[in-house]
């Protein structure tokens, strides 16, 4: 057990919500969320679809431990077509959304179609019904979840929604819950845009059931004392990770021109505990998932006199603040070194719903197109797009989010803008998603990991970074990626989050929660040919979406132009070298496609 | 003779000004060795760390063979994961 056996299907189209048995030969293949998710998605859909058309679907899913006692047992995922990518999507989130849709009692809601007028989805256990969202269409994030808790009067209601990104179908816009919690990567919050979606709003209290209560708890236990090294995450949270990647050479600076940021001082986690000249500090506090024992979560405060929040007391309060993806794409990527500014379009990206990540990416790949001359002030209606102007940072966030002038462009994300510009080279992106906190010239392993990425670039699907941060030579690499891959692709099945992994925790203490929790019998092999089993499923879905082994790859800049300092002084992303090794051992041909063996092997033909 | 070494990941709590600064003024004789330098520094001893020295990192066991001087960069940090 620990599975609720249940899906809800949703169809926009008829308007039918109908309860159906969970598919349990598929569970137990794929475990739950990102795996199960991705199955049904592949098994119920063309992976050719427009990604933004009726025929995509979307699959919220929870995993076996979501909802349960085991730390970090909050996750849930969104799986879909990616509007960013054309590839498949899959993006996790924490908060309590996830818990509260499996104390309702689903594993898994497939949503289908699309609504004639725009409706929001209210679940309260069994009873399911879609109501007119007339009166929060058109809001934020933030209002819609106080207006309809204050419909509901139900403190305990939790919801994920899009804003206005999403309804405007920003290519990256996400799916907030619980306020600055969102599954925010590859656009998912413009597919359920594009079918008029505009909120789930959950409320359950079937609980969850472990098939052995008393084992799973002393599982639970044994495995929290073994999370022993949690306090720089609970103090830090991932902002820590900074001043390493700066250091070392590694933080994509200025569009990835560099790769260190003169500026890190003033984003680093002193700055964001040290009172300013004003005395004010930027964090608050930390905050944790459901069932988190480590709260890497950043509570934090604008300075009220900031220019960016001057007259807009709304923006005063505390909310999620900065961490260190966030940090990089609003920060070091467009050369902006205040952390007030950054923390402002942080804020906008959960309010109106937009990948912090992708949003600062583009708007560094136009600053770029502005240095070049290839834009002008013409094209950004008078803006001056530089690296580093703070001001300009601000005004082309807030118009993204609202879907205005200049920032319609931006909201096209990095590869589209650029394209539209003639510099395609420009978009640091992989399959179109722009890159996260971390360069593949000093982190080879990371390069390769992220044009191997089944959604992108992405510096959660594969664990290369101690070896990264130990060595610049390219032996093993590929090994470390594709293993960790396969791994991480269980952990985002389970229900758990990947942070435990960097605070004392290691595979086997997932696997034993997994075992604890699930029917049938867990071990090491199982996991990794699960992960596996999924990697390779996802990859099905994208080559049927038409990607190839052209998608496999990295922009010119990380290929050919060398970094100027840090451990990757003079070096280039050696992904030629590294890739055919990698497609060996994940026993793909030379093309990428998985062989047929490779397929029999995972049950996948 | 004084030196400043940044200290950052994890590894920053260990240091005694806490989590306000990565900056930390350390006395050194002409001719130590980085070996010699870090062992001032209140490290834990059985987590890995890397060690960058006027921007190359050290490894490990070449530290005890890197003379250090004045205006020298030192940098070190805990591999942390994620983020
Ligand atoms: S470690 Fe952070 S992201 Fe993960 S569950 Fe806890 S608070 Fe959420």
């Amino acid at each position: 057990m620990s599975w609720q056996q249940k899906i809800l299907r949703v169809n926009l189209t008829t308007g039918c919500c109908n309860i159906e048995p969970l598919n349990m030969t598929w569970a137990n293949e794929y475990l739950g969320q990102r795996g199960l998710g991705s199955k049904y998605l592949l098994e119920e859909m063309d992976p050719a679809v427009d990604a933004l058309s009726v025929e995509n679907k979307l699959v919220i899913a929870t995993g076996p431990l979501t909802g349960t006692m085991a730390s970090t047992g909050g996750r849930w995922s969104v799986i879909t077509k990616g509007p960013l990518t054309d590839a498949i999507a899959c993006s996790n989130s924490g908060g309590k959304f996830g818990a509260e849709l499996k104390l309702a009692g689903y594993d898994l809601v497939i949503i289908e179609g699309k609504s004639e007028k725009a409706v929001y989805l209210h679940i309260e256990n069994e009873k399911v019904e879609l109501c007119d969202a007339s009166e929060v269409w058109g809001k934020t994030v933030w209002e819609t979840e106080g207006l309809l808790q204050k419909k509901y009067s139900d403190p305990l209601m939790r919801f994920a929604s899009i804003g206005q990104a999403g309804e405007n179908l920003c290519r990256y816009a996400c799916i907030v819950n619980d306020l600055h919690r969102a599954a925010g990567r590859s656009g998912v919050g413009a597919v359920m845009g594009s079918k008029n979606l505009k909120t789930i709003a959950v409320r359950g209290t079937v609980g969850v059931k472990n098939a052995n209560p008393e084992h799973f708890m002393k599982t639970v236990n044994a495995v929290n004392n073994r999370m022993n090294d949690r306090e720089g995450m609970s103090r830090d949270g991932t902002l820590d990770m900074i001043d390493v990647t700066n250091s070392i050479g590694s933080l994509p600076t200025r569009n990835n021109r560099q790769v260190r940021f003169e500026g890190t001082e003033k984003l680093n986690p002193s700055a964001m505990q040290t009172p300013n000249e004003n005395g004010h500090t930027n964090l608050i506090t930390n905050g944790a998932c459901f069932g988190c024992t480590i709260g890497c979560g950043r509570i934090c405060k604008i300075d009220p006199t900031h220019f960016s929040v001057k007259d807009k007391p709304q923006y005063h309060k505390a909310s999620g603040g900065l961490e260190y993806e966030s940090a990089y794409a609003l920060g070091a990527a467009c050369g902006v070194d205040d952390i007030d500014a950054a923390t402002y379009a942080g804020f906008l990206c959960n309010e109106y719903g937009m990948d912090p990540i992708s949003l600062g990416g583009s708007i560094a790949a136009a600053m770029e197109l502005f240095d070049i001359g290839a834009i002008t002030e013409k094209h950004t209606g008078g803006i001056k797009l530089e690296f580093g102007s703070a001001q300009a940072l601000v005004t082309i966030s807030e118009m993204t989010a609202r879907s205005e002038g200049f920032g319609q462009d931006i909201a096209m994300g990095s590869k589209r803008l650029t394209q539209k510009y003639g510099h395609p080279d420009l978009s640091m992106s992989v399959k179109g998603q722009e890159f996260a906190g971390y360069d593949g010239r000093s982190m080879q392993g990371m390069g390769l990991a992220y044009a191997t990425n089944n959604r992108g670039a992405c510096h959660m699907r594969a664990d290369p970074y101690e070896s990264d941060f130990n060595t610049t030579e390219i032996e093993g690499k590929a090994a470390i990626v594709k293993n960790s891959q396969d791994e991480i692709s269980f952990i985002d099945s389970s229900g758990l989050c990947l942070f435990p992994g960097g605070c004392g925790w290691t595979l086997s203490d997932y696997l034993e929660l997994v075992d604890g929790a699930c029917e049938g019998t867990w071990d090491m092999d199982r996991l990794k040919q699960t992960g596996e089993r999924i990697w390779n499923l996802e990859r099905q879905f994208n080559l049927l979406a038409g990607l190839s082994k052209a998608d496999d790859t990295l922009p010119k800049r990380i290929l050919e132009e060398p970094a100027e300092v840090g451990i990757g002084k003079g070096l280039v992303c050696r992904l030629g070298e590294m890739l055919p090794e990698y497609y060996e051992l994940r026993g793909w041909d030379e093309e990428g496609r998985p062989k047929a063996d490779t397929l029999a092997r995972l049950g996948l033909n | 003779m004084q030196i400043t070494i940044k200290v950052f990941g994890k590894l920053r709590h260990y240091m005694p000004a806490g989590r306000s600064a990565g900056n930390y003024l350390l006395n050194f004789k002409l001719g130590e060795t980085l070996e010699q330098l870090l062992k001032k520094l209140p490290l834990p001893k059985d987590r890995p760390y890397l060690v960058l020295h006027n921007d190359n990192k050290i490894d490990l066991d070449q530290l005890s063979l890197t003379p250090i001087s004045e205006n020298d960069e030192i940098i070190v940090l805990a591999p942390v994961k994620g983020g």
